[in-house]
């Protein structure tokens, strides 16, 4: 089986972190297995702001939550190696993998209301965490999680300790969400959609604050979305997945500026713009292929304006365009026009 | 514009009763939903309806459409106030204004057949499409949408979700109306998906004549489609007006922050001036005195905490705010109109 060339973090950065290596994580359904994710590679450095941009179906939560060890097996199965620190993941006991989350790395999820739990209080859910990972005393684990909701910046945190999840708004709940996420001090946070669900003005805040607590305690941020915009404002660098695969990675201006793959032009240029106006707007047409029901050749080929014979036939892999550290599963790579 | 408007709301107002009414004693609480709204929508025009959650936009759509009943002002069809229609009467009505929902998954009956969801409106008007012509302007329908004819006999669930999105717009078309409230009609989808949605939206206006209220919270759909734009806060349309003009320079500082806020797909743009709002928008049970928006103004003098800003007019743009027209926004907008 070919292996992508893996997608380092630029050159003058410390040692990666995460080093995800050929990571495939399929399902075993009634129809027969699913690959969700069909090898991907990459890395992450300490501190660094990393995009994952992709639309539903894509792979990119499904690939995130087998790094955080969320998959069930069975029905799922995942494969590669997954590093962290220069230790694979995969092979750990379950123990050691426990002991990893929340304290080495951390989740936060795309709809906050219904991610917590709805019979419990705010503040025992993020007290919980220090009483059973800390073995804090019921009061000074109250007393963490008031300081904690003061960083994550809830007003009148002692007051609103004993509240419930419904009691709060969305963007609330999800300053609840990354407090718990934060309380151990992790080295990686995985956002993923942390602010799908928000109102522009309150997006703003959280993805201020998640920039803030980054610059405080230095971890690194993986940033899953479907909106280039997020992406385009916090990331440094980025990777675009369509199908399951990477097919396209770099920095960020890289790829908003000099885009190479089809798919990743398509995606920035059907986007309504809040600073361009009328006529008809660019389309990628038909939809992303059904997992399960994976084209032959580049999954992107039936879509792709470009396509050519070696398209419908052979997998593309990633290869560099030229460009530092730039990435492009595409056969017509350095062919295309630049539009 | 000397025509009639289609569809016009007069000082249109929504108040819910919270609470039981008792015998003695205080009144319930009440929460003014919508209050004082104005609008004049003209054949082919859209207006967009922007705002945060809880701004009142889906409570105007309920009062537009004469599913919750006005507790004050006037709604007018082609200038006949329908308030004064008997429920019979209004039943006319309802073909010519027709409405596409945000959600294709839940607003398609998963047990009917696309035919059967197309068709459905034909039994309560019959008079639109003759029995024997019925099978041909379905067909018809899904093909105006971008279907395959041959879909008509397939069920919702075998569709994806921009699929789903064409079916109800079918849907809606099949009764030939002259105005479509679109209530979010492209969030749920995705990126790739959601232009083509859009430009369909487009073409059936062009073609068709159709008058779209469109609600949505995304700013930059919003401005592709819109001739006209309102933006909403706690019930009251705070802006009005042309959307190049008000997008170009917005005269009401919630304007410019939900503007500002919009994230852009440009890094070169992260760091340009951003007007971040703090807290959240108040309870609209105990909404703040003056402007309501004043408590998260960073502009707000005592007037503001005192007085309820009257509207004010500079050519066809309205804005409620004491110093509309007095503040320099440009720098937090100049990106809008630069790239």
């Amino acid at each position: 089986m070919a292996t992508d060339i893996r997608t380092a973090a630029p050159k003058g950065q410390t040692e990666a972190l995460l080093d995800v290596r050929d990571l495939k994580v399929s399902f075993q359904t009634p129809h027969g297995p699913v690959n969700a994710v069909g090898g991907v590679s990459w890395t992450l450095a300490p501190g660094e702001t990393l995009g994952i941009i992709g639309e539903s179906g894509s792979g990119k939560s499904v690939g995130l939550e087998a790094v955080m060890g969320l998959i069930k097996s069975p029905p799922g199965h995942v494969s590669g190696e997954i590093l962290f620190d220069g230790h694979d993941i995969l092979k750990m006991s379950a123990r050691k993998r426990r002991a990893l989350r929340g304290d080495e790395i951390s989740m936060v999820f795309q709809d906050a209301m219904s991610a917590l739990n709805p019979s419990l209080t705010v503040g025992a859910q993020i007290s919980e965490v220090y009483h059973l990972r800390r073995g804090c005393s019921r009061d000074e684990a109250r007393r963490k999680a008031v300081e904690l909701m003061d960083r994550v910046k809830i007003p009148s945190a002692r007051m609103r300790l004993d509240a419930y999840p419904h009691e709060f708004s969305g963007g609330m709940c999800q300053r609840v969400m990354i407090a718990t996420a934060l309380a151990l001090d992790p080295r990686v946070l995985i956002a993923d959609e942390p602010t799908t669900a928000l109102d522009v003005t309150v997006q703003r805040q959280i993805m201020a604050l998640l920039s803030e607590l980054q610059r405080e305690t230095g971890m690194a941020l993986v940033l899953i979305t479907h909106d280039l915009g997020v992406v385009a404002e916090v990331a440094r660098r980025a990777m675009v997945m369509y199908a399951g695969r990477i097919v396209e990675s770099g920095d960020i201006e890289t790829l908003f500026d000099a885009a190479a793959h089809p798919y990743t032009r398509g995606l920035i240029r059907s986007m309504p713009r809040i600073d361009t106006r009328g006529g008809e707007l660019y389309s990628i047409g038909g939809t992303p292929p059904a997992a399960g029901q994976m084209p032959p050749g580049c999954a992107f080929h039936p879509r792709c304006p470009h396509a050519v014979e070696m398209c419908r036939a052979t997998l593309p892999l990633l290869q560099a365009t030229g460009k530092d550290a730039h990435l492009s599963a595409c056969h017509l790579t350095g062919k295309l026009d630049n539009d | 514009m000397t025509d009639t408007p289609i569809l016009e709301a007069r000082q249109l107002c929504k108040d819910y009763a919270l609470g039981k009414a008792r015998w003695f004693g205080a009144q319930p609480f009440t929460i003014k939903a919508v209050q004082d709204v104005d609008f004049a929508l003209y054949p082919g025009q859209t207006i967009g309806l922007v705002g945060e959650s809880g701004c009142g936009k889906s409570s105007l759509a309920r009062v537009v459409l004469r599913l919750n009943e006005p507790t004050s002002g006037e709604v007018r069809f082609k200038g006949e106030n329908i308030l004064a229609r008997s429920p019979r009467e209004m039943r006319d009505l309802r073909r010519d204004v027709q409405v596409i929902f945000q959600d294709p998954y839940s607003s398609l009956d998963p047990r009917f057949s696309v035919r059967r969801i197309i068709s459905e409106g034909w039994e309560v008007f019959p008079d639109i499409v003759p029995p024997a012509r019925r099978a041909a302007r379905v067909a018809e329908l899904l093909d105006l949408v971008g279907l395959n004819p041959s879909d008509a006999d397939r069920f919702p669930h075998q569709f994806s979700g921009g699929q789903r999105q064409r079916i109800g717009i079918a849907r809606a078309l099949a009764l030939e109306p002259k105005v479509i409230l679109c209530d979010e009609p492209v969030s749920a989808l995705d990126v790739s998906v959601q232009a083509q949605v859009i430009n369909l939206l487009a073409r059936l206006q062009k073609e068709l004549g159709l008058a779209y209220l469109f609600i949505a919270h995304d700013l930059s759909v919003v401005h592709h489609i819109s001739d006209r734009v309102m933006v909403m806060y706690l019930g009251r349309v705070v802006e009005d007006g042309p959307v190049d003009q008000v997008f170009a320079a917005p005269r009401h500082p919630y304007t410019v922050a939900l503007l500002s806020a919009v994230p852009v797909p440009d890094p070169k743009l992260r760091n340009r001036e951003v007007l971040v709002l703090e807290g959240e928008v108040p309870s609209p049970i105990n909404p703040p005195g003056g402007c309501p928006f004043h408590p998260r103004c960073a502009h707000a003098q005592d007037i503001c905490r005192s007085k309820v800003p009257e509207p004010r007019y500079t050519g066809e743009t309205m804005a409620r705010c004491h110093f509309a027209g007095e503040l320099d926004f440009s720098g937090y907008v100049r990106h809008l109109s630069e790239a």
